[in-house]
């Protein structure tokens, strides 16, 4: 926690502070517990950065690992080798741990590019099988099945006792702890519980999927290589028995019951698995009968695990501290003088589902500053449009061309970033981050600061993130959610949801708004308070694309509209042109009819 | 070189085996049972106790372990997966659940049975026979045509039945089933018994193999989910053609590098051909949808 802010904690938050500063004071009183004692907390905090390390992947970006256990090999056997092999210090090993680690992370998670969930599961457990398998095989390396034994660690020639190992081990936890706390609070952080939440929905907030998915795998994997390495120089002993598949599946059990997703998370789980069983010594036998069926339970009872039911039992003490007024503007002002005056051109698109021309032979003029809808049946390949559009869908054939840019092969990141922002037909909300954190990982695209000012928490860093906590106030003001900012995204009704997308879309500051069917599941209070939001974006020089079934609606706010009938245009004008249009009341009314619309 | 092409076959066709079983339970729920190997050994266990421990008839001892085993596999459902509801695509839940059930089926194996591995008689004796020049087991060709009766019997069931196509229906979606006056809950009940039939057999193939133990599965079971993933989940041709592919080139790479470099062999090739086709041989890529 920063006391160096001023911040207001309220009672709950103030109580879990007490309880962590009472935790921390256990630690520190650790070396009056006797060597034994000593020797197991000690463990504890190696566990407990590994399991840091893995809640950053498997918890934060959602990207589950059964090989931890491999790359804390991988980090141990780096430090033992470094250090009995060519007579490296402790001081050298570790970063060479880390580094080395680091390096087989951003393999391992190459495999994550293309595949997730159980697949994962199973590329993670057979990196760490290869891994076990390397370690007892590689004998002129690793010692084989015997392994390694290691020099204790020293310090200006002295070696440090017991006690100053602790202490040691101590001070790097906390460190730990700290940086990764500040990169899960930046924009990193929610980064991650992006994509974890909503792949396609991240991607077209501007967040590139790939790297920071290999991100999360490297920052975990480096502090498994630091873990690993502590260890060795603990134990002073290591070999292949040590990381085994079981290990992993113990740090992965940690974290869920612990809780995923959570800085207290690891802590909590950590002193639940590891210092709690050695007072079961009763237990030995059934000791692994018990975490297999404690795996089955937690899961079960506590999916959230214990931190994410004492969140949800107690709300308040994630919550967002209202500032005191918002005067912020929610809307970047898009108004250029630029004598360019189209923004967005299709031409001539083509997209097929196998058999299927979803769309066929399209082609598409947005002016700018204009409010441009596109309406039509269902079927006539309006969603289709926008996913091309925005990247989602490759068109097969056909150019699609923005401010003068050619983007129908670029990746959705890319072409948010290029400044085209969306909503979805079927509403896409970050479900377990908070409302306001939402609408900031829209802002994500418009950071100028990178790992570096996150991590030691820079003068850049902190600046942007004000700014784009502010700018979320605003936005959450605007669309009337600023007394949900703390909640759950998924726990907000569908409308509710349907106003947070378009918030968290304008948090982009885009130049083209694509809007798909924002008013439908809305009631006639919250359509009108709609417009009125479409009014205030068009004011500020932003473009807008509407998909849209209430015509009423569509005939009010639209510049030009475009009819789609089966993957083509129908026809394309002013409203006044296509209410009177033959072809356009046949598509929707049928021919030689007599329907009375309603 | 002939050896090794033999003797991938018989452990191919073992992957295969597990293969299918994983594939029978992916194919009503969409999820891959990470006990399924713990349950492949539970079949060996009770084989043992049933034929070699208390000598009843090997038919017989056959039908008590299958059944014994597809009750286990029945409640492994009821507490491992049935929680979960029937959206299993949206969470992990079950895959820590299964593979904490495995951990606990290994443990509780250790515990009833002890640690030691005991030997267990191959079918049709122990005199090698010689075929084509090649000598061989006569339970090295039982493992093969088995593994391939099962393999063709899915092929039927899931193509050609209407159980196939109520298990297809179950797997899209369960409440549409439901709609469609059939039970989902049965059909899934069904197939897991199924699985636990065929783990059953597969246990019994493997026993004279591998000996029985607790820790007799602890990587074929692995190597079984590969196969599944290598030749395309869900796909009985898949689950056969990736089977006996990774027993093979594991043959082949051992006799290139020393033994103990087998398994991590084995995951090597799975851990490429998952990163370069996810969808695997005879499975098909389809473009996602919004």
């Amino acid at each position: 926690m920063g006391w160096h802010m001023k911040r207001k904690y309220n009672k709950e938050q103030t109580l879990i502070i007490v309880l962590g500063v009472l935790v921390l004071i256990g630690f520190l009183a650790g070396p009056a517990a006797g060597s034994y004692f000593l020797r197991l907390l000690s463990l504890a905090l190696i566990y407990l950065i590994i399991t840091t390390g893995l809640n950053i992947v498997a918890g934060y970006a959602g990207q589950v690992s059964l090989g931890q256990a491999g790359l804390y090999a991988i980090g141990a056997y780096t430090g033992g080798i470094l250090a009995v092999k060519l007579d490296m210090s402790f001081w050298v090993c570790l970063p060479a741990a880390m580094a080395v680690a680091g390096i087989c992370g951003f393999i391992v998670g190459i495999p994550t590019l293309r595949v997730s969930g159980h697949y994962l599961a199973l590329v993670t457990i057979g990196v760490g099988v290869i891994v076990e398998k390397l370690l007892v095989e590689w004998v002129p390396l690793t010692g084989g099945p015997g392994g390694i034994s290691v020099p204790l660690i020293e310090m200006g020639g002295q070696p440090l006792s017991e006690t100053q190992v602790y202490y040691l081990f101590l001070v790097i936890c906390l460190l730990v702890l700290w940086l990764v706390k500040n990169i899960m609070k930046s924009p990193v952080g929610r980064a991650f519980s992006a994509i974890r939440d909503n792949e396609i929905a991240a991607g077209c907030m501007g967040i590139n999927i790939m790297g920071y998915k290999l991100m999360a795998f490297v920052l975990s994997a480096v502090l498994a290589g630091l873990a690993g390495c502590l260890y060795t120089f603990l134990s002073s002993y290591i070999s292949p028995d040590t990381f085994t598949f079981n290990l992993s599946v113990f740090f992965l059990l940690t974290i869920i019951i612990g809780g995923q997703g959570t800085m207290a998370g690891p802590i909590i789980g950590t002193l639940l698995l590891t210092i709690l069983p050695e007072y079961l010594q009763a237990l030995e036998q059934y000791r692994l009968i018990v975490y297999g069926l404690l795996m089955i339970v937690v899961v079960i009872g506590l999916p959230y695990g214990i931190s994410g039911a004492i969140i949800r039992k107690f709300p308040k003490l994630i919550e967002e501290q209202k500032p005191e007024k918002i005067e912020a503007d929610p809307i970047v002002d898009k108004q250029k003088s630029n004598e360019n005056n189209t923004l967005l051109v299709l031409e001539n698109v083509t997209k097929r589902f196998g058999g299927l021309n979803a769309i066929q032979n399209m082609s598409l003029t947005v002016k700018k500053g204009s409010v441009h809808s596109l309406i039509g049946p269902n079927g006539a390949g309006k969603s289709t449009m926008i996913n091309i559009i925005t990247g989602v869908y490759k068109p097969n054939e056909g150019r699609v061309v923005f401010n003068g840019q050619e983007i129908n092969n670029i990746k959705p990141y890319k072409i948010a970033l290029a400044g085209i922002s969306r909503t979805f037909q079927s509403v896409q909300v970050f479900g377990k981050i908070s409302v306001l954190e939402n609408i900031m990982v829209g802002h994500h695209g418009q950071y100028r600061s990178n790992l570096f000012d996150y991590t030691f928490k820079s003068g850049r860093g902190r600046k942007e993130e004000k700014l784009t906590r502010e700018r979320a106030w605003a936005l959450l003001k605007m669309v009337g959610l600023e007394d949900r900012a703390s909640e759950f995204a998924d726990s907000l009704s569908a409308g509710q949801q349907r106003f947070l997308e378009i918030a968290r879309a304008l948090a982009m500051e885009p130049d083209l708004l694509l809007l798909d069917e924002p008013a439908a599941g809305l009631n006639e209070v919250e359509i009108r308070y709609l417009a009125h939001i479409i009014e205030q974006i068009k004011s500020k020089g932003i473009t807008i694309l509407l998909i849209e079934h209430h015509i009423d609606f569509v005939m009010d706010i639209s510049d030009s509209i475009t009819v789609l009938n089966f993957g083509k245009k129908l026809a394309e004008g002013t409203p006044m042109e296509i209410q009177g249009n033959q072809e356009v009341i046949e598509a929707y009314l049928g021919k030689n009819e007599v329907v009375e619309a309603c | 070189m002939f050896q090794a092409l033999e003797s991938g076959m018989v452990m191919g066709s073992i992957y295969a085996l597990l293969a299918l079983a994983i594939n029978i339970i992916y194919s009503t729920t969409g999820i891959i049972n990470f006990a399924h190997g713990e349950i492949v050994m539970l079949g060996a266990m009770f084989a043992l106790t049933f034929i070699v421990t208390s000598g009843i008839p090997f038919l017989l001892g056959l039908i008590l372990t299958c059944i014994t085993v597809a009750i286990v596999a029945v409640i492994l459902y009821y507490c491992t997966v049935r929680p979960f509801g029937d959206k299993l695509g949206n969470s992990l839940g079950w895959l820590m659940a299964t593979l904490g059930a495995g951990i606990v089926f290994t443990n509780i194996a250790m515990l009833v049975f002890g640690t030691q591995p005991k030997a267990f008689p191959p079918i049709g004796g122990s005199e090698l026979v010689k075929i084509f020049g090649i000598k061989l087991l006569p339970h090295d060709i039982w493992v093969l045509v088995i593994t391939l009766l099962i393999a063709l019997f899915f092929n039927v069931v899931l193509g050609k039945t209407i159980l196939g196509n109520a298990i297809k229906a179950t797997s899209f979606s369960h409440s549409v089933t439901k709609l469609m006056g059939i039970s989902s809950q049965k059909i899934v009940l069904t197939c897991f018994a199924m699985s636990g039939i065929i783990a059953a057999i597969a246990g019994i193939l493997i026993s004279p193999i591998t000996f029985v133990g607790p820790q007799m599965t602890a990587t074929i079971g692995l190597k079984g989910f590969g196969a599944a993933i290598i030749g395309g989940v869900g796909n009985s041709k898949g689950a056969f053609a990736g089977g006996l592919l990774l027993g093979i080139l594991e043959a082949l790479a051992m006799t290139q590098v020393t033994p103990g470099y087998k398994d991590a062999i084995a995951f090597l090739i799975m851990i490429i051909a998952i990163s370069i086709k996810p969808e695997g041989i005879f499975g098909v890529a389809y473009e996602k949808k919004v």
